[in-house]
């Protein structure tokens, strides 16, 4: 049996990769602080994009570092609203109010580049 | 030693890192910058310590959300998709829920709601789309499940900020003020209801005694008769059914006014057990083939003070209108007894039982159960939903006023399809009022010898029957109709009599006040008192009063004939009853 180009193979694997990207399990954590202004919104605009993008796939914290500074040791938090994707890889960070639902989409793997509404 | 020195691709990679730590970096100075941050976290040697990013807008800010979060009604906003957007702490507690986890959730997803009237929920549309607000009652269901009635003002949000803008609503719980108008608006149903059937019962009262009057007469004619058509035994069969006729009636009479006047003839300590299974053999005799009678006493069941007969009354009238839901399909009367106890804070079944301890009867079947509309009539008068002459409509009324008379209560459990249940509440022994003792009645009886007797009552018919037949007994009687002649008579000395039967309800001077006048003026003359109805208050006032024997009318005439001659003869044994 012949064997297959290793560009072709890269390619295989990456479309099998995108099209299983429909079904992976996202794993994410909102770092807020209490109920202030900007973590409020966060909360509701993550959550917003979850419903809407991640329906029944994905498995969101809300980590209220107000009280317990220590939960964010070994995240790497240095402010917050601050959210972190933990799956799936790579481990991306977002910080604000998630308003900016255009940019978190494509963070998370959820839109393609090309895919963004021209304004 | 040659240095080693990284490989172009280990060196792509790391200036790949710094670029992207540099760009979170640039992305964190931004959002700062915006406005977007409210806290930075920075690593001390204690750990890590939280620095927020707060001016005096922030301050004037935090100081009015705390306000808000102290109002003692929940605030809640929510996007134009029904996103909750805020929430403030009496709602977090009114609904169970934190802000972070409620926070971007649906409003549905932290209660439903439902609309109390048809309609509410346009008229809440068209009023927050004419006006922006609309203020209205409806019910919330939390997540456990529980429900809540709530007063709503809702309005709609203008902030110029996509996320704060929708809608804003003010919510307070009214659960426990509802609860308490409801019961309130049941008492005042039961208030209502207490008062309809104490005015059918007074005027149904009334109907008897007059009737009670017209029976007496027939009786007391039909028993003279007899006597006098000894030698015809056509008249005699033909008197017979009259009797029995009238007595037939005089228990009917007697069933309405014991709803009617609401009072026990006698008071002892009752097993209700050995009632129940008296009364549930009574009734297995008279079902058909398909019904089924199962009893249940329980032993902790405490004793009531009440009326034995009466008591039998209630369980075999619950048990014939079991049996007639049944309508003779197959099918099952259970009939339990036990002990409860009621107290402040478990649910009463009936608002107006007290907390203490009860005996309750439980009379279920599965017939073919009753729709609310006629549930609220079972108890009136002559009240029926059999075909005419199949039931006289008494037999629950009479139920209602024994309950009433021995303190208790009764709820009444039925859907149509799903058969009836009827729950009967009697205050256990321990509980009641001291019982008062019941009348005597001494059956000594002596021969008339000519003992002159003034005889008062203002049915005529009456007494001139009641006048035959103490005459053929052998006294001597005077029958006066008006009271005050008679008193003027025994009192001025023109006429002496050695007893006085007067009856109780008459226009003018009543019985009672003939036999205080009699206490006063004549103390040795000896006073009978008839009455339509004897009740424990009409005993003790008669007692008061100096009457001597109080009858119940129509007259049994063999009690009557012992009664009077007692009064002669009180320690005597009853001579020749049977002699003419």
């Amino acid at each position: 049996m012949r064997k297959q180009p290793s560009a072709a193979r890269a390619l295989a694997d990456f479309a099998a990769a995108a099209a299983n990207l429909d079904t992976v399990c996202y794993v994410l954590r909102l770092y807020v602080t209490g109920t202030t202004r900007n973590s409020e919104r966060a909360i509701v605009n993550i959550r917003k994009i979850c419903e809407e993008h991640l329906r029944g796939r994905y498995d969101l914290a809300i980590v209220d570092i107000s009280q317990q500074p220590t939960l964010a040791e070994g995240e790497q938090i240095i402010a917050a609203p601050t959210l972190i994707k933990k799956l799936p890889l790579p481990l991306r960070r977002f910080i604000g109010d998630m308003s900016q639902t255009e940019r978190i989409l494509l963070g998370l793997d959820l839109r393609k580049a090309t895919d963004r509404v021209a304004t | 030693m040659r240095a080693e020195f990284p490989t172009d691709a280990a060196l792509l990679v790391q200036n790949a890192e710094l670029r992207a730590r540099l760009a979170e970096v640039e992305e964190t100075l931004q959002a700062i910058r915006t406005g977007a941050v409210d806290a930075l976290i920075v690593e001390t040697t204690a750990g890590p310590k939280v620095f927020r990013l707060e001016g005096l807008e922030a301050e004037s800010s935090q100081f009015r959300g705390e306000i808000l979060a102290q109002v003692s009604d929940a605030v809640i906003t929510v996007d134009d998709g029904q996103r909750v957007t805020y929430l403030n702490a009496a709602a977090e507690r009114q609904y169970g829920v934190t802000a972070s986890d409620a926070l971007g959730r649906q409003l549905s997803e932290i209660f439903q709601y439902r609309w109390l009237r048809p309609g509410d929920e346009a008229a809440a549309v068209t009023a927050l789309r004419e006006t922006g607000c609309w203020r209205g009652e409806n019910v919330h269901v939390k997540r456990s499940g529980e429900v809540i009635y709530v007063e709503s003002s809702v309005s709609r949000l203008h902030t110029g900020d996509s996320i704060r803008s929708g809608l804003l609503a003010v919510i307070r719980d009214n659960t426990e003020r509802r609860k308490a108008e409801q019961e309130r608006a049941l008492l005042e149903a039961q208030l209502r209801e207490a008062q309809k059937l104490e005015a059918i019962g007074t005027l149904a009262g009334g109907v008897a005694h007059d009737f009670n009057n017209i029976l007496g007469t027939i009786l007391i004619n039909a028993e003279l008769a007899r006597q006098d058509a000894s030698s015809n035994d056509q008249a005699l069969v033909s008197l017979t059914e009259i009797e029995k006729a009238g007595h037939r009636a005089r228990d009917l009479v007697q069933q309405i006014l014991s709803f009617g006047r609401r009072q026990p003839t006698s008071r002892q300590l009752i097993s209700i057990p050995s009632i129940v299974e008296e009364s549930v053999r009574l009734l297995r005799t008279g079902l058909l083939g398909g019904t089924r009678v199962e009893c249940h006493c329980a032993a902790d069941t405490p004793f009531i003070l009440g009326d034995s007969t009466q008591l039998t009354q209630l369980l075999l009238n619950l048990g014939a209108n079991a049996a007639q839901a049944m309508e003779g399909r197959p099918g099952t009367i259970d009939i339990r007894v036990e002990g409860v106890t009621s107290d402040e804070t478990s649910a009463r079944p009936d608002l107006c039982l007290r907390p203490g301890r009860y005996a309750r009867i439980v009379v279920s079947d599965t017939g073919h159960g009753m729709d609310a509309a006629t549930q609220r009539r079972i108890f009136e008068p002559f009240f029926t939903t059999r075909p005419p002459g199949k039931g006289t409509g008494l037999g629950l009324c009479v139920v209602h006023g024994i309950v009433q008379v021995h303190g208790g209560a009764i709820v009444v459990h039925s859907e149509p399809g799903k058969g009836s249940k009827f729950e009967v509440y009697f205050p256990s022994a321990s509980d009641s009022a001291a019982a008062p003792d019941a009348i005597e009645v001494a059956g000594q009886a002596a021969e008339g010898r000519g003992r002159h007797i003034l005889y008062i009552d203002d049915d005529q018919t009456q007494l001139f029957a009641s006048k035959r037949m103490l005459e053929r007994w052998g006294y001597r009687v005077s029958a006066y109709f008006e009271q005050r002649e008679a008193l003027d008579a025994v009192l001025s000395g023109k006429l002496r009599a050695d007893l006085l039967v007067t009856d109780f309800n008459m226009p003018g001077t009543s019985g009672l006040e003939i036999a205080r006048a009699i206490r006063d003026a004549l103390p040795d003359l000896p006073v009978i008192m008839v009455s339509g109805y004897v009740n424990d208050e009409l005993r003790t006032q008669a007692a008061a009063a100096g009457v001597r024997e109080l009858i119940a009318k129509p007259q049994d005439l063999e009690e009557f004939r012992d009664v009077v001659q007692n009064i002669f003869y009180p320690s005597a044994k009853t001579l020749s009853r049977d002699s003419p």
